[in-house]
């Protein structure tokens, strides 16, 4: 990713940023690391609000990083999805399989996003 | 203007201003490319950045950060070298900046407090920031950039929150005035940085003035000056003291020109200020106090600091505000109290005092006028009878009197019953049936039964019958007394007429006031209190009635009494008689007119009588408040028992003392005192010991009788209840009493057995009277641990001194005392032996002469007994916990017996057949339980359920669910509807129950059952063919009481043929084997069986069972009868469940046990039940990180396979998450290993709702977390805790795949 260009930090805690924006390939990707539940889901929501603003948006959110995710996160996804069902933009999700996937298909969120393995993948037209 | 500067509004201006030749850095357009950049990448920033260049570190900063930060620095600190701008901070500072310079490496300091001078004091400020190096064009570090947040206000003000909140936890607890200071001091001691020092004075109660006391303060170490321990308006000190009472608050500037500087608290400089408030409980109020609080002299007094202090006030004058009313309230409780008592003690006092002198004065009085071998002449006797008649009229009078003193001083003590007032009446009257024969008087006797209810209190109205026939009898010398109770104009009247000497005109008005005698009236008496009437009015008074008097002197008078009927007109609640005693009443009535007709001694005929039938026999005290049941349990015992009743506990108390029942039966719900508070106060009374009692409750699950037999009643009985049960109970518990008592005696004779050979080592002693000197054996003296030259060498005196427990001391002069006077003496004393060891020693002593021997001494004996009274101890005790055992495992085998229904072979169209069977601890009663119920168009409903847990308390919420059931079920309830409705019940237990249930309609006409489950184990259907299903029920619900609306409900067929099995998880569990495993046993058990149905479930439980099995069992078989054979396109039948569509919210909190199929031979482990961690979790967004790490952290420890770590923090995560969001704190993590392969989460909340999984909801909030825990868990649930709720979920613990078993 070394076209990437960072766009801006939205936490400050110890651990560093929950969710580094960049772009790759004409896409967006939302890089989400570490841990999300209610106290980070906020930052993924609020940098999925952000991205997909402008209609036209292309945007990839990429969990590869991701230790943990609960439903707060799920939240937040959910909360984005009414924009890509109103067809303003693109939105595919990037769930390696780990613990995490499990919690995507527990809640069935496979049957409603776009998911792929990698980010090369999704960013491919 | 540079254009590296535009855009930066007035600060680009002042950019522009700066001589930068001067700073070294030099013309900005010559700046080298790195560092135009690096400015106006900084400049153009929204976030808050300043940042240094050059060897001097020339300063710069953007807009946010000198909005921020800066202060009264700007504009001079712009280009000035960075030691100069913030020369202040540059100790802490310069070895993070010497970091970045010579590494190249970013600093990050979180929170860091730093003193800034930047608004014209020394401020205290936090900040978070990171310093990251700039590059100049060739790549060396040159300056440095600080991205930084300032956040001292969110430091400042969590801070004071946590201040204020420490201050509201700390003090809730606290009940008195002192608790509530002390805990304030603590408290604010804790916020020394807020609060550098508190002065909390309080209004002096016990001073003329105004002046206050110093009731706490904080931050001082000894005396000060301006914290002296009075207060006064108008005396020295730097307080504005009448301000502050007049309720205003002040701000005290300038307290560094104090002469000894105040407290500082956290700070090493003293406060520059403080402020000072009255602590007033509203306005208008004179303040309690005055509180004055030290500021910090490095933040600013603004209106946020200003609100802290303010709410700080309020916090303390709540606080004490609740104190005081709690101190008011406790000593008004105190003193009424102490009322009360006086009150009672002085009433004790005037009986006791005025009749055991009369009791002893007429004793002998009339002992010396029957005396026949002594007869006394003619003058004695004379004076001794006048002796004799005035004590009688005194003591008389003295009960009459109190009587009046008691009417006004209790009335609400008096009891308005249903009274069968003219039978009551007739029996009084018959008292005087001899006093008038003997007087000459025909006595006329009219008392009609009455067709309206009379409301009296009996005791009153026997005085009033009473006293008006001693009046007649008194007064008549010849003729009639007519006494009649008739009904007239709507009440009752009585009327007592007599022809004796009537009573003037001019006195008739007077008659019923008090102390009024009539003068000069023929009588056969003069005695008379004055008193008579006037209570006559005043109990006609109370009933609301109304009493007249006709009277011609010369022909005679009647007295007429009129009491209205019914209960409208009296003072208070009225309850049923319980049956009052002419005769002890009449008694002293009839004593006094002997006197006046000149009778001898009682006959047997004027003894009171007492009307049981089973006189003799062992006494029964029969307690009911309700008038009818007291009448029925009297009547039913009173041929065998001699029966006394009392209306509620304390009337039962009072009759138990006078005299001893053998066995009380009481009704659990009474007034005043009820059947559980009259026997603890029976069992705390030493007098009554043993006395059993027997409890009577209106139905089962009533709560007071679980009560009571946890309390140790001695046995219950519901109602209904029929007279032979009654008669049985009461007899076997009098025979287990009397078996008790008699085995006692035996063993006090074995005891004394034991004791006689104990005597051979008796110590003796002799005291020589004379001489004072001590002799004893060897034996006595190694029992008091003295040398013999020790002892022999003291006199008595000194060796009770310094033997002797202090305490027996004085018992023990007294007995040497009295075996001196001659006679024998035995005590027992506590013995303090030199070394300190207390005995306990029995010793006798008696008196032996002088002879010419040896001088009269004192000659006893001395026994150690402590090993023996403990021991007699210990073993009553032991036999009293064995009793209580025994009771209660007789008691709970009986309760399951009468829950549990006799099953009929059939019903309807259905055949059945039960089985039940207790476990192998099955000391308790056990919570299992199944019904039959026929419903309307032969179609018959099927009960099986499971309350968690033994004992009385799961019995009875097993028979309210069972009663619950029948009802809902004779209202046709559709089985889903009838799940909702339980579970409400269940939810509304005041103990947390987990109760599974299944309820199953069998319907004949189309050959269906339609089953709800709440997380029982499914029903087990056996076709015709032997194919079998486990009927799991699609919106089958989690266990009853969890609280979600909404069961559901399937329709499935059972043909002729079809067995339907219902069970409890005793069936199919083992402790060592799986669940599955169970089921899979049971379903081919099931299909093995080719008998009927009423083999089926004792052939299930035969085939199951393990003869160790620990937990109860119950199986209910039911089966169509058999009509027809089926035909062949009818069977096998449909197997599909039909899902009925319900009209509740559908829900997918299921927590039906996962029952996949899983044949995996486990080894057993050593895993036992433990909880693993138990922690509280903050009551913020940081819980669920915080829980997963501990769930992480301890079940890693367990070696708990990797995916099922990742589901554990995944479940805590959901519900630490819903603790916060939905609950209210404090929120708990409880981590439980439940056994080898489950591990259960909870997390505990202090809010009472229940978790529902939700439909998810569009906004994406939430919804999904119980999603979740269900999808996960191998079953969850929820349970009230407290006032709150907790959560859990049970996790299956190994290996997913069964080949990586764990092992």
């Amino acid at each position: 990713m070394s076209d990437a260009h960072l766009t801006g930090a939205t936490t400050t805690s110890a651990e560093g940023p929950t969710v580094v924006i960049g772009s790759v390939n004409d896409h967006t990707v939302v890089s989400v690391r570490g841990e999300v539940d209610m106290a980070t889901a906020p930052d993924l929501q609020q940098a999925l609000t952000q991205v997909t603003a402008e209609p036209g948006f292309r945007v990839v959110v990429d969990f590869t990083g991701t230790t943990f995710i609960d439903s707060s996160g799920i939240g937040a996804l959910i909360g984005v999805h009414r924009s890509v069902a109103a067809g303003s933009g693109r939105l595919r999700l990037v769930v390696p399989p780990s613990p995490v996937r499990k919690v995507f298909e527990l809640t069935r969120l496979t049957e409603v996003f776009e998911i792929s393995d990698d980010v090369t993948t999704a960013t491919r037209d | 203007m540079h254009k590296s500067f535009r855009n930066a509004g007035d600060l680009g201006r002042v950019l522009s201003e700066v001589d930068w030749e001067a700073t070294g850095l030099g013309d900005p357009e010559q700046w080298p490319q790195s560092l135009k950049t690096a400015v106006r990448t900084m400049l153009a920033s929204k976030f808050s950045m300043w940042m240094a260049w050059g060897p001097d570190l020339i300063f710069f900063c953007n807009d946010a950060y000198r909005r921020d930060t800066l202060g009264t620095k700007y504009p001079w600190a712009l280009g000035r070298p960075f030691a100069e701008v913030w020369a202040e901070v540059l100790e802490e500072v310069e070895p993070r900046i010497s970091q970045v310079m010579t590494t190249g490496e970013a600093s990050w300091d979180e929170r860091l407090q730093l003193f800034l001078e930047r608004s014209g004091y020394v401020e205290e400020t936090y900040h978070t920031f990171s310093y990251s190096p700039l590059d100049d064009d060739d790549g060396a570090v040159v300056g440095l950039l600080c991205v930084v947040a300032e956040v001292t206000h969110e430091v400042v003000g969590q801070r004071r929150l946590e201040a204020l909140s420490d201050l509201a936890t700390s003090t809730a607890e606290a009940l008195t005035v002192a608790d509530t200071l002390e805990a304030l001091s603590d408290s604010l001691g804790r916020s020394s940085r807020a609060l550098p020092f508190t002065l909390l004075y309080l209004a002096d109660e016990d001073a003329a003035d105004d002046s206050l006391r110093l009731a706490a303060s904080t931050g001082f170490d000894g005396p000060h000056p301006a914290a002296p321990p009075f207060l006064t308006p108008g005396t020295g000190s730097p307080w504005p003291v009448e301000a502050l009472l007049a309720g205003e608050s002040r701000l005290v500037p300038d307290l560094d020109a104090l002469p000894v500087p105040l407290p500082g608290g956290a700070w090493s400089e003293a406060p520059l200020a403080a402020y000072a408030l009255p602590l007033s409980t509203g306005p208008g109020d004179r303040p309690l106090g005055l509180l004055i609080l030290g500021l910090n002299r490095y933040r600013p007094f603004d209106t946020a600091y200003r609100d802290f202090v303010g709410l700080v006030a309020g916090h303390v004058t709540g606080a004490l505000a609740r104190a005081v009313v709690h101190k008011t309230a406790a000593e008004r409780a105190a003193e009424l109290e102490h009322l009360d008592q006086a009150k009672t003690t002085f009433f004790t006092n005037v009986s006791h005092e005025l009749r055991t002198p009369l009791t002893l004065l007429l004793g002998p009085a009339q002992d010396a006028l029957a005396d026949i071998e002594h007869p006394l002449p003619a003058a004695q006797r004379g004076r001794v009878e006048l002796v004799s008649r005035n004590a009688v009229r005194l003591l008389k009078l003295v009960n009459t009197l109190l009587d009046f003193t008691r009417m006004h001083s209790e009335g609400s003590t008096h009891t308005f019953a249903r009274t069968p007032l003219s039978s009551l009446t007739r029996e009084l009257a018959e008292q005087f049936d001899a006093a008038m024969t003997r007087a000459g008087l025909d006595f006329v006797v009219r008392c009609e039964p009455l067709e309206h209810d009379v409301y009296v209190d009996a005791d009153l109205w026997s005085k009033l019958v009473l006293n008006l026939l001693s009046n007649a009898l008194k007064f008549t010398f010849g003729g009639t007394v007519t006494i009649s109770l008739t009904e007239v104009e709507g009440m009752a009247q009585l009327e007592v007429s007599d022809t004796g000497t009537g009573i003037a005109v001019e006195d008739q008005a007077d008659l019923f006031k008090r102390f009024h005698r009539v003068i000069g009236a023929r009588s056969r008496s003069h005695e008379g209190s004055g008193v008579g009437l006037a209570l006559v009015a005043d109990i006609v008074a109370l009933h609301g009635g109304s009493v007249a008097v006709h009277s011609e002197p010369g022909l005679g008078s009647t007295f007429t009494v009129r009491v209205p009927f019914g209960t409208e007109h009296l003072p208070h609640a009225v309850e049923q008689a319980t049956g009052t005693s002419a005769a002890r009443h009449a008694a002293p009535y009839v004593e006094e007119t002997r006197q006046w007709v000149g009778g001898g001694r009682p006959t047997e005929t004027d003894a009171p009588r007492t009307s049981s039938d089973g006189r003799g026999g062992p006494r029964l005290l029969v307690v009911d408040d309700n008038p009818d049941m007291r009448e029925y349990l009297v009547h039913l015992l009173s041929p065998d028992y001699e029966v006394d009743a009392a209306a509620d506990g304390m009337e039962a108390l009072d009759r138990a003392r006078r005299r001893r029942p053998d066995l009380v039966l009481s009704d659990v719900m009474m007034p005043h005192l009820d059947g559980v508070g009259l026997m603890r106060e029976l069992h705390a009374d030493p007098a009554m010991t043993g006395v059993p009692v027997v409890l009577v409750s209106a139905r089962a699950g009533e709560d007071g009788a679980i009560a009571g037999l946890e309390a140790g009643a001695d046995d219950y009985l519901m109602k209904p209840f029929t007279a032979r049960e009654l008669r049985a109970r009461v007899r076997a518990n009098l025979e287990l009493d009397r078996a008790r008592r008699t085995r006692l005696a035996l063993e006090r004779s074995h005891r004394m057995l034991e004791e006689a050979q104990r005597l051979a080592q008796l110590g003796s002693w002799e005291v020589d009277l004379e001489t004072g000197r001590v002799i004893v054996t060897d034996e006595a003296l190694h029992l008091v641990g003295l040398t013999r030259q020790a002892l022999e060498s003291s006199s008595i005196t000194e060796l009770v001194e310094g033997l002797i427990h202090p305490d027996d001391r004085s018992e023990v002069v007294a007995a040497l005392r009295r075996a001196e006077a001659g006679e024998t003496a035995a005590y027992v004393t506590r013995v303090v032996r030199p070394d300190g060891e207390e005995r306990l020693l029995r010793a006798r002593a008696e008196f032996a002469p002088a002879d010419q021997d040896r001088h009269a001494t004192v000659v006893g004996s001395v026994q150690d007994i402590t090993e023996q009274v403990s021991a007699e101890r210990a073993l009553t005790a032991a036999r009293a916990a064995q009793e209580a055992a025994a009771r209660e495992h007789a008691i709970a085998s009986e309760l399951q017996a009468s829950l549990l229904p006799h099953i009929p072979q059939q019903v309807a169209g259905v055949e059945l057949a039960s089985f039940y069977q207790p476990g192998v601890e099955g000391t308790q009663v056990g919570g299992d339980w199944y019904d039959v119920l026929e419903l309307d168009d032969d179609r018959v409903a099927l009960v099986i359920g499971d309350v968690m847990g033994r004992g009385v308390s799961a019995a009875a919420v097993m028979g309210q669910l069972r009663s619950a059931i029948r009802a809902y079920a004779r209202l046709d309830v559709p089985p889903h509807r009838l799940m909702d409705h339980l579970d409400d019940i269940v939810r509304g237990l005041d103990k947390p129950q987990m109760v599974t249930c299944v309820y199953a309609v069998y319907a004949p006409a189309d050959g269906t059952v339609t089953i709800a489950n709440a997380g029982h184990l499914p029903p087990l259907r056996i076709a015709a063919d032997g194919t079998t299903d486990l009927l799991q029920v699609n919106e089958g619900g989690p266990p009853l009481g969890v609280g979600r609306a909404g069961y559901g409900q399937d329709t499935v067929d059972l043909r002729d043929g079809d067995s339907l099995v219902l069970y409890t998880d005793g069936l199919v569990e083992h402790r060592d084997s799986d669940l599955d495993v169970g089921l899979a046993a049971l379903s081919e058990a099931g299909s093995a069986w080719r008998g009927g149905v009423h083999g089926l479930a004792q052939h299930l439980a035969s085939t199951l069972l393990r003869e160790d099995h620990g937990d109860d069992v119950a199986v209910l078989a039911a089966q169509p009868v058999r009509r027809r054979e089926p035909t062949a396109d009818e069977a096998p039948a449909d197997t599909g469940f039909r899902s009925e569509p319900t009209d509740a919210t559908p829900t997918t909190g299921g927590a039906s046990p996962t029952m996949t199929s899983n044949d995996r031979a486990v080894a057993a482990d050593h895993h036992g039940e433990r909880d693993l961690v138990h922690a509280p979790l903050p009551m913020d967004a940081s819980a669920p990180r915080i829980a997963r790490q501990l769930v992480r952290e301890v079940l890693a420890a367990e070696h708990v396979p990797e995916d099922v770590l990742a589901d554990a923090a995944l479940v805590v995560s959901e519900l630490a998450s819903n603790a916060v969001r939905h609950g209210t704190g404090p929120v708990e993590l409880t981590v439980h290993r439940a056994d080898a392969d489950h591990v259960s989460l909870m997390v505990r909340d202090g809010a009472p709702a229940q978790p529902v999984a939700q439909e998810p909801h569009p906004d994406g909030s939430g919804g999904r977390g119980l999603t979740l825990v269900s999808a996960i868990s191998s079953r969850w649930g929820c349970y009230s805790h407290g006032t709150g709720k907790v959560v859990w979920c049970l996790l299956n613990a190994r290996e997913r795949q069964p080949e990586g078993a764990y092992v």
